[in-house]
This record gives structure tokens, sequence and C-alpha cells, in this order.
């Protein structure tokens, strides 16, 4: 991202929207919320250039309760239209948020896709491993055998494990928090933003009407953070020869289940950004002139050169 | 993009921010883009979807032509939204359409469905060349206020249309939601409000067709006294055209805007004609369209659904079988 100077300087409360939350009192997602309108005033982002964006989920209403630019799109397709939209626009700063069913059960194909592309942009995965908006359902992060209160018998599948799937696809910063830790989810959130590349942020983040299994007690005896447990604990790519090291280290961490470890686990700004490559390779003016800023006509006349497009058409 | 979910949401983004958006699929893809659809109506985006049709249904016969996602283009979407289907008839008005399709994406910031198919699409010709700068591009200009402020994207406008804001270049702060929503852009389930904002994006519809020009509802050729109309829509036009040559007397209505339906030009042109229609699918769909919309009745249907295009010839043989009586033709020729 580019961190724009401005005279201003906005406190959390300059990014709260008029309507205040809708969440199930205690809901972990409260965390998460307080800890991004912490983040935005810590970098003083413009509400009017940031967009959030969205899917549809109790994770997916969070645009609505702050005072940035949104889109609260449909189940599964916000990382697209956030890509669509920062692609169109790179001058954006654009993160998504949601829960485990819309990013990585019903859009996870889309990750794997954004991966691959590395666009500046963030997502915040608000993880509950239920359907909360959908009354508790099964989400692709509970755990084989488990069975909160809306099943009525355990669950039959594996969790995917999300910090992997990110990793496989080319993610280039991947961290994990814990909700009820707000200042730490703060800090990681900062850290993906400022990150140049795509960058995701687990946030572990307890349904507290739903999943009566992994509650605040049950996180709380399991997860620890990196680099206390390793104060040399350092995830970042320096050098493109350290990569598959610092790969298989971030793996190794991402395994653990019966501990879950919170921090950065992999950080690589040395993979050119898709904004990079496509300005390189296609348009050296993308930056400048991107498709949502180009004039396209000129007293209604279309300012494109047909006859040089059609050059070689024409006899 | 990974698939069509993600092509047609990158578009929805891509316009959100303010670019000129399209995307083009066919009858398979179209079906992954058909959630997303029904988003722009609500939230109010504008997006070109291109379709080329092929012959279904399911992968049928993928590298072949048909003229069977007529419905599917103009009811695809749950929910009511409003939407813009438009089908050009041959290459040269496709070059044309696919710039006004774009200027009314802009303008009424619906999805646009601009409906040609695989026959049209694959086929070379030789052309006079076009003008492009001879149609005017139109888009609102965003508002762009002096200072940051909140700004309601759904305001209760008399036309229905939204403000044209744009993320980072208006300096408003506002919220784009695929839930029905006050005007702040916030879910909101008031039954008085939902009626209200039903009743905004509805308007538009009214708009599109008292602003958009006759020749972009419906042309019509030949004798404007002819007794007998050859209905049609889409790539059966050029050889329509040329079968007329050996169809003295007889004219021919093609039908462009399919959505929303110009009813009141369609009565116009066929008051007191016997129809023919001629389509390249099974159910004679323009022809239902037509009554659904008019209370017209087709005196004959001329069908093909073999993955071939009607041929010129094939339209001459329908007019003589039509004559001799025949309420539903099915042309079988192949190529
Ligand atoms: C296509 C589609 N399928 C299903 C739904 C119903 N639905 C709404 S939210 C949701 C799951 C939300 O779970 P998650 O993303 O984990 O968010 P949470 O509510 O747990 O924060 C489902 C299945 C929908 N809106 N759209
Ligand atoms: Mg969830």
């Amino acid at each position: 991202m580019t961190v724009v100077k401005v005279e201003l300087k906005r406190t959390p409360q300059d990014y709260k929207w008029t309507k205040p939350p809708e969440w199930c009192p205690g809901c972990g997602h409260f965390g998460i919320l307080q800890a991004l309108l912490q983040v935005f005033a810590e970098l003083n982002m413009e509400p009017s250039r940031t967009v959030l964006v969205s899917g549809i989920g109790c994770s997916s209403r969070l645009p609505h309760y702050v005072r940035t630019v949104s889109a609260h799109t449909i189940h599964g397709r916000a990382v697209p239209f956030a890509l669509g939209l920062k692609l169109a626009n790179p001058n954006l700063e654009v993160m998504v948020v949601g829960g485990d069913g819309d990013l990585f059960a019903i859009g996870g194909n889309h990750i794997l896709g954004a991966g691959r592309r590395n666009v500046d942009f963030t997502v915040v995965l608000m993880d509950n491993a239920v359907y909360g908006l959908t009354r508790g359902q099964a989400g692709p992060t509970l755990p084989l055998g488990l069975q909160p209160k809306a099943l009525n018998k355990p669950n039959p599948q594996a969790d995917l494990n999300p910090l992997l799937v990110a990793l496989a696809s080319g993610f280039t910063f991947i961290a994990r928090s814990y909700s009820y830790d707000i200042r730490y989810t703060a800090k990681l959130i900062k850290e993906a933003m400022l990150h140049k590349g795509s960058a995701l942020v687990q946030v572990l983040s307890p349904c507290v009407t739903y999943n009566n299994i992994m509650t605040r007690e049950w996180y709380e005896k399991r997860v620890y953070k990196l680099e206390e447990a390793d104060p040399t604990w350092d995830p970042v790519v320096h050098d493109e020869k350290e990569d598959y090291e610092k790969r298989r280290r971030a793996i190794e961490k991402m395994l653990e289940i019966e501990r879950l470890p919170l921090g950065i686990f992999y950080k690589n700004e040395l993979v050119p950004t898709f904004e990079e490559r496509y300005a390189q390779m296609y348009d050296p003016n993308y930056l400048k002139f991107p498709p949502a800023l180009q004039p396209i006509e000129k007293d209604g006349k279309s300012v494109i050169d047909f006859y040089r497009l059609m050059a070689d058409r024409i006899l | 993009m990974e698939d069509e979910l993600a092509s047609i949401a990158a578009a929805a983004g891509a316009a959100m921010a303010g670019a000129r958006a399209a995307t083009a699929t066919s009858g398979p893809g179209l079906s992954l883009m058909a959630e997303t659809i029904s988003m722009l109506g609500m939230a109010e985006l504008g997006v070109v979807l291109t379709i080329w049709a092929r012959a279904g249904p399911s992968t049928g016969l993928a590298t072949r032509t048909a003229q069977q996602d007529l419905f599917y283009s103009l009811f695809i979407g749950h929910g009511e939204f409003p939407k813009i289907v438009l089908a050009s008839g041959d290459i040269e008005e496709a070059f044309y359409d696919a710039i006004k399709t774009a200027n009314w994406a802009d303008k009424y910031q619906v999805p646009v469905i601009h409906l040609v198919d695989k026959d049209l699409s694959n086929t070379f010709v030789m052309m006079p060349l076009p003008d492009p700068y001879s149609v005017r591009i139109e888009r609102p200009r965003p508002v762009v206020f002096q200072e940051e402020k909140n700004a309601n994207r759904y305001e209760l406008t008399e036309d229905g249309l939204p403000v044209r804001l744009l993320p980072g270049v208006s300096k408003a702060v506002y919220h784009v939601v695929s839930l029905e929503h006050d005007p702040e852009g916030d879910p909101d389930e008031d039954a008085e409000m939902v009626k209200k904002m039903y009743d905004k994006r509805m308007r538009k519809i009214d708009l599109m067709l008292k602003e958009i020009p006759e020749e972009d509802k419906v042309r019509w050729y030949g004798p404007r006294d002819a007794e007998v109309a050859i209905v049609s829509w889409g790539t059966t036009k050029p050889q329509i055209l040329a079968a007329l040559e050996e169809l003295p007397g007889v004219g021919f209505l093609q039908l462009r805007l399919l959505a929303p339906f110009p009813a009141e030009e369609v009565k116009r042109y066929l008051a007191g004609k016997k129809t023919l229609f001629i389509e390249g699918n099974y159910m004679g769909q323009s022809a239902l369209l037509v009554r659904m919309y008019t209370g017209i009745e087709a005196d004959a249907v001329a069908v093909k659904y073999n993955g071939r295009p009607v041929t010129a010839d094939e339209v001459v043989e329908a007019f003589k079988r039509f004559k001799a009586g025949e309420k539903r033709i099915e042309l079988d020729w192949d190529l």
C-alpha cells in the first residue's frame, strides 16, 4: 500500500459508521472490528479511498459498522469482486473481510486464484468454524468429529487449514491471530496492510451462540505466540534463496494442531505483485492510468485510435 | 479469472471502481453468473455481458449455434430488477451495439446483456469500415465533493438512477450492498422502505423505454403496408433480408431490444398484419414473448434447432409453407 500523508489525524471513533453492530453480545467478531478501527486510525486511512469488501455471513456484515467505502456483496464472491475493484484502480486500499464459510467453503476457489496473482490486498478471515448467520452448521474449519450444538451428529468431514491453503496458492503474507486479543489482532492486520502483495490474516473468532466447543476457554488453552515461544522466529524472506527454508518452517508451524501458534508465519515481498507484472508485461502506464481513471471520451468521442488498433484488418 | 463466478464478480468490482466493465460467456458460464446478475440489479452496478449463445442444453453442441437462450437471458437472476437485453442482427450492428450497451450500463447501473450467438461471433466478413466515433460515448459524471463526506448511494431519486460515486475520486464515504437497504446502503427491512427502494429501482424501466431510441428497439424492413410481417431477432437478420428479395411485398420486423420490452413499438408495427416468426429454437421463444407483452398471437412459427443457422433458402421455404397454411414449421437443413 501507499501511505498518504494528510494533515488530519483520525481516531478509531472517526471510523465508526452511523449504525452500531448487530452481533450477539460477546461475539468474537467485535474484537476484529475494534482492531480494524484502531489500525485504520493508526495508519490514518482515508475513508473515501479505503474499500472494505465482504460476502455474506455475520462476519460479512462488518463493513456496515465502519466508516469507509464498502461493498457487501454475495456469498463467496468478495475476493473476485475486490480484485476487480483493486485492479481497476490500484490506488485504492482494498480489504476483504469474511467468514470461514464465505471465504473457504463457497468462495474457496477464489482464494486459490488470488494467491497465484499476488494482488496487493488484504483478506481478514473471521474464523468461528461454523456458519454463524445461518444458525451454526459446520464450517470448513470445524475439526473432524466435533459436534457443536446445531449439529445433530458429529462432523464427518475433516477441517481444512486456511494457512496451508494460502501458502500453497501463493499468498505472500500469512498470519493468524485471536480476536479477543485486540492489540495483537490490530498489530497483525496492520502488518498485513503494509505488506506489498496478497495477505491473509486468519483471526480465530469464537461464535458464542453456536460453537459451544471452540469457546474462549478452548482457544485460550491452545494459543501461543510464535515470537514469544521462539525469540529468533523470523518469517520474512530476505533473499530468494531463503524461500524454501522459510516455507518449510512455516508449514511445520501451520501443521501444529494441539497448540495453535499465532503470529506471522510467512512474509515475502520479493514476489512481484500482479499490478507490477501487469505494468511490466502489458502497459507501462497502468499504475498511472488504470482503467477506472482513464479518460475514455472527449466531448462524447472515443479517445481510442480505432484505425491504428484495427490497422492489420483494414484493406 | 478462475471461473465465470469470478469473472462477473471482478467486472462488478471494476464497475464500482468506475471502469467500464464487461465480460463475455455462453450458456454454461452464464449459469454461473446468475447470482451476481441479480446482485448487479440490487446493488445497482452496470456491467455488460456479451452472450455468445450456443446449442444446448448443457454442454450440448458446444461449438454450434442456436437462439435458445433468449428466455434465459431475459429472465436470469432471482427476484425482480431492471435489466437490458439487446440482440444484434449482424456484425456491423454488434459493433455499434457494443458501444451502446456500455453507455447504458454506465447510465442505468444495471446488468446489460448483449445477446449474440456462436454463428455471428465466429463469422468473418468483409464490411465497410465502421465509424466508432459516430456513436456518442455517454457516461454520467461522477459526483465529486470538495471535502470528504458521508454520502447516500441509494438516494430515493425521481428517475431511479443512483448518483455516480467513485471510491477514491468522489471523496465520498458510502456503502454498496446486495441486501435490501436504506439510502445509506445499509440493510433495512422496514416495510415502507422496502417498497420505496423497489419502486425506485423499477422506475428505471420506464426511463429506459423512454430514452432508448426506436432504432435500438425494433427495425422494419420492406414495405410498410406489407400484409405479412416476418418477425425475428438476432442473427437471422442477414438471411431474412436476403430472402426478402425473393419475397416482394413481405415486411420484416427485427426485434432488437428484448428487455425492457418495447411493446408499444411492436404493437404499432404489427397492427393488422399476419405474422410469421422465424428463429433458432424449439419453442418459438420470441413469438411467446411478443404474445406475453402485446397479446399478438403469431400466425405461424418457423423454428430450427439442429445446431445450424437458419439459411436464406429456408426463410423462403418457411414463407411458402406458411402460405400453404402450416402453423408450426420445423426447419432442418444441414449446412
Ligand atoms: C449462495 C448462498 N448459499 C447459502 C447462503 C446462506 N448463507 C448465508 S451466510 C452463510 C454462512 C456464513 O458463514 P461464515 O461465512 O462462516 O460467516 P459467519 O456467519 O460464521 O461469520 C450461508 C450458508 C447464501 N447467502 N448464499
Ligand atoms: Mg463462520
